[in-house]
């Protein structure tokens, strides 16, 4: 009874409104609101955490803390700065030494895991953009009015490429760890060389621009996690209420309101459809002046399958890091071994990658699944109403989500399995004491290539159910003859996943 | 990226000359603020993509949506499609001496005034309104203008103004109505606003005044200028039964004395005076009340709004102030106004020349108003051009008529002749570089100059004694900027704060101080305009008077708006509205507000809940119970206190005299004294605190409950 006086228009509501007369100037259009239950059926996720009769309570009071996400970067950035102090200051052995064990051995499996299982759980708790945002928050928790720094908008002209930029840093930030072997690991203080670096990159991003502009835009792993985690499970903040977000006159989310800011990430809850550009920030939650914000969970893989609305940089991006992770397999094998050789002597590079095959690789990876798209475009027959042609390929990139995250998760499994001890030993090593455990492997060569085999197999499966989804939805409805175009989408995933899968085997677990 | 290009007649979009909107598909959430308020509708949502999309050739290329958009994910190039504006500069034409009639034009013809409309874009948020201190409809009045219906826009024009053909004369519009026009937000040159409203007033009649049945209220304003005008025009619009004193002989204050003539002639404020007669309001004129008085007044009536100015000079501190021929403003603009206005006007200062101690509007008027007497004058102001009070315009047009205004000049002291008057003034420089730091005078610099007469126009203050009358307002002074809580997010969302930084925040201190005012300074007095604030502007003072009585009404009246609510309400057994405030801190004092809120309404009560950082101040108004609620933090070394939040945003509440108030803290294992430190800061705003609680959390639902239970006996006993 008491929440209807609260939320119908009381005769309290009428004299507050006759006492303000801005109110009756205001004659706004209203929101256009056709096809809109159609347009975000598939990707409104069910389940709201904060309603959960178990912990939803203390849940809602968790995100309603300001100090929710301080509490989440705080550990890592501590670990953060120990990984930069040892890398400096510690033991030359790289598998000894804190720093580049605890980020190679553990940190950049744990990453995957998180992406494949959660979304953007990393970002939550990434101490580069949590550094970067202390600093231009003046704060590490509380809402402040006024920012630090130029808060610069990101020039229309690099904005408009979305995260093909990210790659773009992931790729050349992958040159140089390759080159300088960082995370091989190679000697500690490269991997502190590299963390402050991006540290530097970051916090400079977020005196020169608003918001988490880095984080979305800029960050190298950005890319990597809106891709990847569009496997995950949690759905991200969103609305309860649409008609409630359509008709809100503040729209204090993307703003800012008093007790939050205005979304780090350009994210609107009311219309966001995939977790991709949710950083779980909880702003939003806070910030919301009609508690209609949710926490949501949904089916593994919707955010992949399920958007209405594909974006060409995502479905870039996946080109492009498949293309990458492929790379690193086909040159771990000894007969590419020679090809480099042969070009790093004709083009006077002599150091390892070539830049020539290392960025070859990745355009031809992308071009093949260009041709391979554009075959089944052919067996298909698109029909001429679809305008761009871009349309299936972002779609099929898509699909090609699952073994991406796949493929680089099962690379970083050599490396966990073989060194992931050597964390306690580094983190005890300091204090004298030795574990005499070293030298032991959780699992070796060929059991690794079988836990390899197997993560890929996942993969395949999941982008061959995510193939037969997107091309009943996205594919088939343009295509004139519908089932060659599907069987021609799944039969060249099958062939990319068997493609990437097998390169395992003559890998011999190499990390 | 913005990039403006100048003006180009609509009819020129055919040459393909027009502007292009650009929408970022990457950042568009598709939340469609930029669509709903696109004033031409070159907007709309690509529903398969959700996001926006323009119509290029319906833009006109105003920018709103750039402004307004959340995430930067739009903007527009090429050039503004309106019309260029024609905007009327000040040429002094004719001899000066004795001249009264009005020297500004208006528009000349009724195709003048459409030609001008309709270059109004009728925005769907208008900024415009924002700015305009008494919030007219702008684009209301100006559509109805447009198809002709004059007294219609007359009509919509009364409902927040009833002194329309003064302020349309007098009003700063660029740092009001037209200083936020989309157009001029967008770069180009604002619709004539206030010429529009001009030729409105002057070319219809307002609508008479014809009050409500009498709702049994009787009150006493005190002071006959635009303040006491606007808050009798709303009182007796309601049928109350007002009473005007008036010190001086004749209405106006600052409209008969300040202003001159050939600014603001009679006939534009005094029919309104005289509606205000004809409607039953009873002028005393000769009637000063003084501090003191108010409480005497208080026995007669059942309220009080003073409205008496800022009367006290401000004097400079030099030597030779009692000499003969040092004058203040206010005499001296009286006798000007007396002189020129005569039948039989005769020259008094010819060949005289008059030192005005002062740069200010006030001063401009003093100056230019010895030219009219036959003088010539000397301006001269310690502050730098660029950081002075004074409008830029009236600086100019006091220049083009001959006044010699100098900045970065003070004066030392006044030297008299030997039968004591004045004759020549020291001057010396200044050196002024912030509009942050006050001057500094370069010594040495000093320099005789031959006066005949010097006037004080050094601003003015409001009298020691008034400042007695409230102990939670700071009577007479203007609160700190930005004294508010957050801003208004549906202003945010206008785009004003994006389009005009600066402006926005000035609109929304002027708005801060409107709302204000509908709060009383005292029990049943409520005070308004340069007595409240110190030295403002007439459309601030009119908008004040008009919300102090709004908020009046509100407080006592009790039929008040009674046709426009009855149908909100659905509540048989309806007894009284509630509010709840809590301080958001936790979720824990929201849901205890909630036991609350459901307790009250069983028993009747409209309740509505929010948290302070979303309270509206005029919700507080016409509540018959507010209720506020903290939780507890601490126990720490300094004790335990209500939380940071409560003891940071419960102080910027406006004064609540007159209102009863009930509060309660939320505590875990002891609340201490938080609850009696809770409850002091609603006594220290001058509210009746009935009753204070301790809700423990881990028995919120009852201890809550039987607060309420409390509070609902307390009301009743």
């Amino acid at each position: 009874m008491a929440q209807k006086s609260i939320d119908t228009q009381t005769r309290s509501d009428k004299k507050s409104e006759l006492n303000n007369p801005i109110l009756s100037s205001i004659r706004l259009r209203e929101p256009q609101t056709t096809g809109l239950k159609q347009r975000f059926v598939k990707t409104d996720p069910g389940v709201d955490l904060t309603e959960n009769r178990l912990f939803g309570r203390f849940l809602k009071k968790s995100l309603r803390n300001r100090k929710f996400q301080f509490f989440l970067i705080l550990p890592n950035q501590i670990i953060f700065w120990i990984v930069i102090g040892t890398g400096i200051f510690g033991v030359t052995d790289p598998g000894r030494n804190f720093g580049p064990a605890i980020t190679w051995y553990l940190w950049f499996a744990l990453v995957f895991v998180l992406m494949a299982v959660i979304g953007r759980a990393w970002c939550a708790m990434c101490p580069f953009g949590g550094f970067g945002e202390w600093i231009q928050r003046r704060t590490f928790f509380q809402r402040t009015q006024k920012s630090l720094g130029l808060g610069k908008k990101l020039p229309e002209s690099w904005a408009g490429h979305g995260l093909l930029i990210s790659s773009l840093v992931f790729v050349i930030l992958t040159f140089f760890e390759e080159y300088f072997n960082i995370a091989g690991p190679g000697i500690p203080i490269a991997t502190s060389i590299m963390v402050l670096s991006i540290v530097a990159f970051a916090t400079l991003s977020f005196l020169l621009f608003e918001r988490r502009t880095f984080c979305r835009y800029l960050c190298p792993l950005s890319s990597v996690i809106a891709t990847a985690g569009a496997m995950g499970s949690v759905a991200g903040f969103r609305t309860k209420d649409r008609d409630v977000c359509l008709s809100c006159k503040t729209k204090d989310c993307m703003r800012g309101g008093e007790d939050g800011f205005g979304c780090p990430w350009y994210t609107w809850p009311g219309s966001a459809d995939s977790n991709s550009f949710c950083g779980l920030c909880s702003e939003c939650y806070k910030s919301c002046p009609s508690d209609n914000i949710g926490l949501f969970v949904q089916k593994p893989l919707t955010s992949v399958i399920a958007p209405t609305r594909r974006r060409f940089d995502i479905g870039i991006s996946v080109a492009i890091l498949f293309g990458l992770v492929l790379y690193q397999q086909y040159n771990a094998l000894s007969w590419f071994g020679g090809i480099d050789d042969w070009l790093n002597s004709h083009i006077n590079f002599p150091h390892y990658p070539n830049p020539v095959d290392y960025l070859g690789g990745i355009a031809l990876a992308v071009g093949i699944i260009w041709l391979g798209v554009l075959g089944v475009e052919k067996l298909g027959g698109l029909k001429k109403i679809v305008a761009q042609k871009t349309t299936w390929f972002v779609a099929f990139a898509y699909a090609l989500i699952p073994i991406t995250g796949m493929d680089y998760f099962a690379r970083q499994l050599p490396k966990f399995f073989k060194h992931i001890v050597r964390v306690p030993s580094a983190v005890v090593s300091p204090l004298g004491i030795n574990l005499g455990i070293y030298k032991v492997h959780l699992l070796t060569d060929p059991r690794i290539v079988t836990v390899q085999v197997g993560v890929m197999g996942l993969g395949t499966a999941l982008t061959l159910w995510a193939t037969y989804r997107i091309a009943k939805t996205d594919i088939q409805l343009n295509a004139r003859r519908p089932k060659a175009a599907l069987v021609g989408a799944m039969a060249f995933a099958m062939a990319l996943c068997v493609l990437a899968s097998i390169l395992y085997i003559p890998m011999h677990a190499a990390s | 990226m913005v990039s403006i290009q100048t003006p180009i007649e609509p009819a020129n979009r055919a040459s393909g000359a027009g502007p292009s909107v650009h929408i970022l598909e990457d950042r568009c959430a598709g939340c469609q603020e930029c669509i709903i308020r696109c004033p031409s509708g070159a907007l709309s949502l690509d529903s398969e993509k959700w996001i926006a999309v323009a119509d290029d050739s319906l833009c006109v290329g105003c920018r709103q949506c750039f402004r307004t958009c959340p995430f930067s994910a739009i903007y527009v190039e090429g050039p503004l499609m309106v019309t260029p504006s024609h905007p009327v500069h000040y040429e002094v034409a004719g001899p000066l001496l004795g001249q009264v009639e009005e020297v500004l034009p208006g528009f000349e013809s009724f195709d003048e005034l459409v030609r001008a409309t309709e270059r109004c874009l009728e925005c769907p948020d208008p900024t415009c309104v924002k700015g305009c201190p008494t919030h007219n409809d702008i684009p209301g009045f100006i559509r109805a203008a447009h198809d002709g219906d004059l007294d219609r826009a007359r009509e919509i024009l009364s409902l927040t103004s009833c002194l329309s053909a003064a302020c349309s004369r007098v009003c700063d519009w660029n740092t009001q109505c037209q200083g936020s026009c989309s157009w001029t937000l967008a770069g180009g040159d604002a619709v004539e606003i206030g010429r529009i409203e001009r030729y409105i007033a002057d070319h219809t009649t307002a609508p008479a005044i014809a009050p409500a049945a009498a709702n049994g209220l009787n009150v006493a304003v005190v002071g006959s200028g635009p303040g006491g005008l606007g808050a009798a025009y709303q009182l007796r619009k309601a049928g109350t039964a007002v009473t005007v004193f008036e010190r001086d002989s004749e209405p106006g204050g600052i409209l008969r004395w300040g202003i001159p003539s050939y600014v603001l002639p009679s006939n534009a404020w005094r029919p309104t005076v005289e509606d205000l007669e004809q409607a039953g309001v009873n002028f005393k004129f000769n009637h000063g009340i003084d501090p003191d008085g108010v409480n005497r007044l208080l026995n007669d009536f059942d309220a009080v709004i003073l409205a008496a100015g800022a009367a006290q000079p401000t004097m400079p501190r030099i030597d030779g102030l009692n000499l003969g021929g040092v004058e203040d403003a206010t005499k001296f603009l009286d006798m000007a106004k007396s002189l020129l206005g005569s039948e039989d006007f005769k020259p008094t200062l010819t060949g005289k020349k008059v030192l005005v101690l002062g740069a200010g509007n006030t001063a401009m008027d003093v100056a230019r108003s010895v030219l009219r007497l036959g003088g010539t004058s000397i301006a001269i102001d310690w502050m730098e051009e660029r950081f002075a009070r004074g409008r830029p315009d009236e600086i100019a047009d006091a220049r083009k008529e001959g006044v010699d205004v100098r900045f970065l000049t003070t004066v030392s002291k006044l030297v008299g002749d030997s039968s004591g008057n004045v004759v020549s003034a020291e001057l010396l420089s200044t050196t002024h570089t912030s509009a942050d730091t006050l001057p500094t005078v370069n010594a040495g610099s000093g320099k005789l100059v031959d006066v005949d007469m010097v006037v004080l126009a050094m601003g003015y203050r409001v009298e020691e004694g008034w400042k007695s009358l409230s102990k939670s307002v700071n009577i007479g002074a203007m609160p700190k900027k930005g004294g508010y809580r957050l801003i208004d997010r549906r202003w945010l969302g206008s785009g004003f704060f994006t389009g005009k930084p600066s402006l926005a925040a000035l609109s929304y201190d002027r708005e801060h101080l409107r709302v204000e005012s509908a709060f009383p300074v005292n029990n049943r007095v409520w005070a308004i305009g340069d007595l409240r604030i110190g030295p403002s502007t007439v459309v601030a003072a009119m908008a004040q008077g008009m919300s102090a009585a709004r908020g009046l009404l509100s407080e006592l009246d009790k039929n008040f708006w009674q046709e426009a609510v009855s149908e909100g309400g659905d509540r048989p057994t309806y007894v009284g509205s509630a509010l709840i405030v809590h301080d958001g801190a936790s979720e824990t004092v929201k849901e205890a507000s909630t036991y609350i809120s459901e307790s009250l309404w069983g028993s009747g009560w409209e309740v509505r809940t929010t948290d302070i950082a979303h309270l509206d101040d005029l919700m507080m108004l016409g509540t018959d119970l507010l209720v506020f609620g903290s939780q507890t933090q601490g126990p720490g070394i300094g004790g335990i206190h209500p939380s940071r939040k409560a003891l940071s945003q419960f102080p910027t509440l406006p004064p609540l005299y007159g209102k009863k108030v009930v509060s309660f803290v939320v505590h875990t294992l002891s609340a201490g004294n938080a609850a009696r430190e809770f409850a002091e800061q609603f006594s220290s705003k001058g509210a009746q605190v009935l009753t204070t609680g301790q809700i423990r959390s881990k028995n919120l639902s009852q201890d809550a409950q039987k607060f309420a239970s409390e509070v609902l006996r307390t009301l009743y006993k």
